[in-house]
């Protein structure tokens, strides 16, 4: 009976994603195609912008971003697709990207180059049409050059920041700490209040606006009366605009049903008009009134600020009275209508950005950040699991789409029932949903807001990729810093050199040689550390002055708890709350490293700083042995030894420090202040960061990537995945508010059968217990398994596991390799 | 007998001098199918059996064995002066041992930075061992694991066992015995009270075959199984299958036969066969026995499933 093995069998190999047939309608899966189609692109924005700030150039700033949005929202091209339910864009394509002022800076060499050009390129590709082609050349980069916020800030940055604080602008390119991710364009980083224009329409918003307007001309507070007085007027300009911009597509769809043959569209037509008509300005009386206001705000927050990251906070939280009303209590429409909808909106989520070639080179895939959070707790400490979740996680099991990012909220009273589902998610392989753990989640955020209270801490949701913020109180300008703890402890290294390019970049610490015992080095980083902070809060803070006074966000503003209140935008330090984003990347290779110090040179004296400066200057050519000592002679971050999670600690509890002082030093603030808080981030930067950082005494290469986030460096990591998860327990998490993903690799066997359902559900509470914070798991595809045949040195801590028998695949042969990805292949059979 | 008990007669986890080592081959730590939740899994070294499709022949011999791995080999050649017996060479940059020199005193281990060389089996104590296995504690609360000790023949020194089983009795963790039932009763016995459970191979029906393809005769298995199955300790039956050698329909059948009548049993495994330690018998020098055998396919597979499921019995298929 047996077959013999044949490798043809194994060329094409599936995964549980190929096994699981969704069940959505014939609409749906027409609709998902303009999910993952590829985008074009959008030069509407642009138009407005050249004709707007020209023609109200003698307003205030504020008027005149109140009076981009109402001409933007007023001209733009609208649709309703076919088969949409759920209607508005961000721009006037099915599926497009926004272009922005700042994008001149390099598209304009990069169109029409013959491997740059975003259509041709072969990743992240956009459709761009030959008439926009020629407006971008004739009319639009001509336009911009030399006018942009980027512009500005260039001109007006002094040359110690430009050396120091931005990587675009230095000397060095290499520098470890950048600030430049908020040179040119807004802020973004919305997240709304959309509970409350769901209950309270923004006609109410427009309404308590008008009563703080009233209030401004107390005699007492005189100084500011002008700035009150134009921030209130540009708000009610903005709500005003999205209100009619509501209506256009009202009196559109009842236009089209006009029009419409077909009687079922005729309908749902009229009913979109009807929906349109009653949200956003007013309260929304039902599910579809309810997700087609949420995404309505979303569209104008979009139209406001074309930055990233607006995210949906506690959806489910915030939707469920409505799904409870129209399903539950009312039964105006069963599950299966609340769940089509709610695809509808999931799908409208995937609209695109187009980003650099540089950028997307090192960066592909990357959504507009859009985060949902569900689950977790109630503000009384409750399990908040609701059938909105569940309806979200069915969606998300369903679509497979790349946006929303689902972050689910779990804590010890998660209910299986909803657990279950997020792990059988897990299992397809999607990434989704990131699993977010209350028990340090609540520790992170008391450290960021000590000055609230549980209740209001049990609130949190996500804002980016991990981090934790208080929805619509606070501000998070996240992306301020992003620091490469790799490259300081290079510096350590070589006294303040670049080892790249050679240059006397940071502060002089010291010559490693005259260091009488890793209290040096120890001392040494922390310097590095603090020199290089504190310019890029001095670069953060210019930047800033010069984003507020270019991009308020009156819209924005009226949708956050602060602004109404005070008087003041949102990005002006109006929210009760204001945060600045620390990013470190490169932890593990940089307490790896800083092992490898502590016991090659210091402990066992088997190495001298001689030895390894010149094996690290030579990149370990020729120093093979030596490499191999310091990769396997020394413990290593991530396998639950002490000796190497503690220098990770190091690292972390240095961070915390420097940002601590900050917060403490008002000269390195903006005027309104605000905080620093610390995440461990690195997205895919790890391979850009890598260019920047040379060799490093872990036996890391330049330039090749380094360890994302949190994770063990690459192959290091060699005691299973309960090893990972107690080094990372070991971190000091609970000092850095925003967090930090951990990625976990399973193999397809690890989740094949109901008992592993079971066993994934267990270990993720398990790992809640133990104080992670995040973890996502990527499920090992096939393709992977094949990738890392080729290239065996990539994929060294890969485990495979059959029966009782584990071993690490690439220490199999050819054959055996090939036998796992058979066995990947059919899964499906036990 | 209660944990209070426990700790009285172990002193804790301390355990007395003699008896309290073994040569351990490795610790895995989160596996999935060695019992139920998660488990830790030790494998020690040492078995009476010599089974000719053992996929850790690693684990069968009772003292320490030199691994080689030429793959890993960057041939700065520190290996070769420091060994004794003149035993290492790189003939065209391939790193080869002469095993009939080699005394596994594991002197180029030590200067070996890239690990192509590597000693299997470390002697770790009971202390060592509990300490180990604590650190995934709580992943065993939330999956209902705990660990389960294999090898080799985890019960080849009994005394050994009882005091580890009991050490971790002691701790509260849930235990499981990976066992080919080739130990004297005498031994086995006394484990009983501190074993939660067993894995309990059985590799043929028929004395004759057994000796042929282990070694050794299968009657003290049996009757061991038996024997437990009457102290009422759980049981899970596996069944290795090998094309050709143990898969005829008439053993299968005899293996479900004998599995129904224990009394405790819990459900059969099958495990088909693999050929992944096939590089393990390349890193010791040693011929594979049946390389090239064919796998099986999932039909095949099914239908053993099928014939167990007909005696009334749980079957898992373990791959």
């Amino acid at each position: 009976m047996a077959i013999v093995f044949d490798k043809k069998d194994t060329q094409n190999v599936g995964s549980w994603q190929d096994l699981f047939v969704p069940s959505y309608n014939e609409r749906i899966k027409n609709l998902r195609e303009n999910a993952i189609r590829t985008p074009e692109i959008c030069l509407e924005r642009l138009r407005v912008e050249m004709k707007v700030y020209e023609q109200y150039k003698d307003e205030p700033r504020i008027i005149q971003r109140a009076r981009f949005l109402e001409a933007f929202l007023k001209e733009k091209t609208i649709h309703i697709w076919d088969n949409e339910l759920i209607i508005g864009g961000i721009n006037s394509k099915v599926r497009g990207s926004t272009i922005i002022p700042g994008d001149y800076s390099w598209l304009e060499s990069e169109l029409d180059d013959p491997v740059r050009d975003p259509q041709i390129r072969p990743f992240d590709r956009h459709i761009i049409h030959p008439e926009e082609r020629k407006e971008l050349r004739e009319v639009i980069f001509p336009y911009f050059k030399g006018k942009t916020l980027a512009d500005y800030n260039l001109a007006r940055v002094d040359d110690d920041l430009k050396e120091h604080a931005f990587a675009g602008t230095s000397s060095c390119p290499h520098i470890p700490s950048l600030a430049d991710w908020q040179m040119g364009g807004d802020i973004g980083h919305q997240m709304a209040n959309y509970e409350k224009v769901l209950h309270k329409g923004l006609k109410g918003i427009k309404a308590e606006v008008e009563y703080y307007l009233a209030q401004v001309d107390q005699p007492y507070d005189h100084y500011s009366i002008k700035e009150k007085k134009d921030f209130y007027k540009a708000v009610l300009i903005s709500v005003d605009a999205a209100i009619a911009y509501a209506k256009r597509y009202a009196d559109l769809a009842r236009e089209m049903a006009a029009k419409e043959t077909k009687p079922k569209r005729k309908k749902e037509l009229e009913h979109i008009a009807e929906v349109c008509t009653q949200v956003p300005a007013n309260p929304a009386r039902n599910w579809h009134e309810a997700l087609q206001s949420v995404w309505m705000l979303h569209v104008v927050i979009s139209c406001e600020m074309a930055s990233l990251v607006h995210c949906f906070g506690r959806f489910d939280q915030y939707m469920y009275p409505f799904y409870k009303k129209s399903v539950i209590d009312e039964k105006t429409m069963n599950h299966d209508q609340a769940l089509e909808l709610l695809e509808c909106f999931w799908i409208k989520c995937n609209g695109a950005m187009l980003r650099s070639y540089e950028f997307v080179k090192v960066l592909t895939g990357m959504g507009l950040g859009l985060v949902l959070t569900m689950g977790g707790q109630t503000r009384d400490g409750k399990d908040a699991c609701n059938d909105v979740t569940m309806l979200c996680l069915e969606t998300d099991e369903q679509l497979g789409v790349l946006l929303p990012e689902t972050a689910f909220r779990m804590w010890e009273g998660t209910p299986d029932k909803y657990l279950r589902k997020a792990t059988e998610l897990v299992r397809l392989g999607y990434g989704k949903p990131k699993f977010i753990m209350d028990k340090k989640g609540v520790q992170m955020v008391a450290k960021g807001y000590p000055e609230l209270t549980i209740e209001d801490w049990r609130e949190y949701s996500l804002l980016g990729c991990t981090e934790t913020n208080l929805p619509h109180i606070t501000m998070g300008n996240l992306y301020e810093s992003n620091s490469v703890a790799a490259k300081i402890l290079e510096l350590v290294i070589n006294n303040g050199k670049c080892a790249i390019c050679g240059k006397q970049i940071g502060p002089l610490t010291g010559d490693p040689r005259t260091f009488e015992s890793i209290d040096g080095v120890r001392q040494a980083f922390r310097e590095q550390v603090f020199y290089w902070m504190t310019y890029n809060a001095k670069g953060s803070k210019t930047l800033k002055e010069a984003q507020s006074a270019w991009y308020p966000a009156p819209f924005s503003s009226s949708l956050s708890e602060g602004p109404l209140q005070r008087g003041i935008d949102v990005t002006q330090g109006g929210a009760w709350f204001t945060t600045y984003g620390a990013f470190i990347a490169g932890l593990a290779d940089t307490a790896d490293s800083l092992g490898v110090i502590d016991r090659l040179i210091f402990r066992e004296k088997k190495l001298t700083w001689d030895e390894l400066t010149k094996a690290l200057k030579a990149n370990w050519q020729g120093y093979d042995n030596l490499r191999q000592l310091c990769i396997n002679g020394v413990p290593k971050y991530g396998n639950d030894i002490d000796a190497a999670d503690e220098w990770a600690a190091f690292v972390l509890d240095t961070w915390a420090d420097s940002l601590d002082w900050i917060n403490t030093q008002k000269e390195l603030l903006p005027p309104w202040g605000g905080r620093w808080v610390g995440a461990i981030i690195t997205g895919s930067n790890t391979v850009a960061f890598g260019h920047n950082v040379g060799s490093l005494p872990n036996g890391h290469i330049y330039p090749s990537p380094l360890a994302d986030t949190m994770s063990p460096v690459q192959g290091m990591d060699k005691s299973g995945s309960t090893a990972v998860i107690k080094s990372a327990s070991k971190l000091p998490m609970h000092r850095l508010a925003l967090g930090g993903p951990l990625n976990l690799r399973l193999s397809p066997q690890f989740i094949a059968t109901e008992r592993d359902i079971e066993n994934v559900m267990s270990f993720l509470r398990a790992i809640e217990n133990e104080g992670i914070y995040h973890v996502q798991f990527n499920i090992i595809s096939s393709e992977e398994l094949k990738k890392a045949m080729k290239e065996p040195e990539k994929y060294r801590d890969l485990m495979v596991r059959v029966a009782s028998f584990t071993a690490y695949f690439v220490d199999l042969t050819e054959e055996q390799q090939l036998d796992i990805i058979h066995r990947t292949e059919h899964q499906g059979c036990c | 007998m209660s944990f209070a008990d426990w700790k009285i007669k172990t002193g804790g986890a301390q355990t007395p001098a003699h008896g309290d080592s073994r040569l351990v081959l490795s610790i895995t730590r989160m596996t999935i199918h060695n019992g139920p939740g998660m488990r830790t899994l030790i494998l020690f070294k040492g078995c009476p059996l010599h089974c000719i499709w053992c996929s850790t022949p690693e684990s069968q011999k009772t003292k320490p064995e030199l691994g080689v791995y030429p793959m890993k080999c960057i041939r700065c050649g520190d290996c070769i002066p420091v060994c004794p017996t003149k035993a290492i060479s790189l003939p065209d940059g391939k790193l080869t041992v002469n095993r009939s020199l080699c005394n596994v005193c594991g002197k180029c281990v030590d200067v070996c930075n890239a690990k192509a060389l590597e000693i299997m089996g470390h002697r770790m104590t009971i202390t060592q061992l509990v300490t180990e296995v604590k650190k995934d504690e709580i992943v065993y609360k939330y999956s209902h694991g705990g660990v389960t000790i294999s090898g080799g023949e985890p019960l080849f020194d009994t005394e050994f066992a009882l005091n580890l089983l009991k050490a971790f009795k002691a701790e509260g963790i849930n235990t499981g015995v990976d066992t080919c039932g080739e130990v004297p009763w005498k031994g086995l016995e006394p484990t009983l009270l501190y074993v939660d459970f067993f894995l309990w191979d059985i590799k043929h029906m028929d004395p004759e075959q057994h000796k042929k393809l282990t070694g050794v005769s299968n009657k003290l298995i049996l009757s061991n199984a038996k024997a437990v199955a009457a102290r009422n300790v759980p049981l899970y039956i596996r069944i290795p299958l090998i094309p050709g050698y143990n898969d005829s329909e008439e053993n299968i059948r005899a293996t479900c036969e004998f599995s129904r009548g224990l009394a405790s049993v819990v459900q059969v495994d099958i495990m088909p066969l693999h050929h992944l330690g096939k590089a393990r018998y390349d890193s010791l020098d040693r011929m594979y026995p049946i390389a090239g055998l064919a796998l099986y396919s999932d039909e095949a597979i099914l239908g053993i499933k099928h014939i167990v499921e007909s005696y009334g019995l749980k079957c898992v298929i373990q791959a």
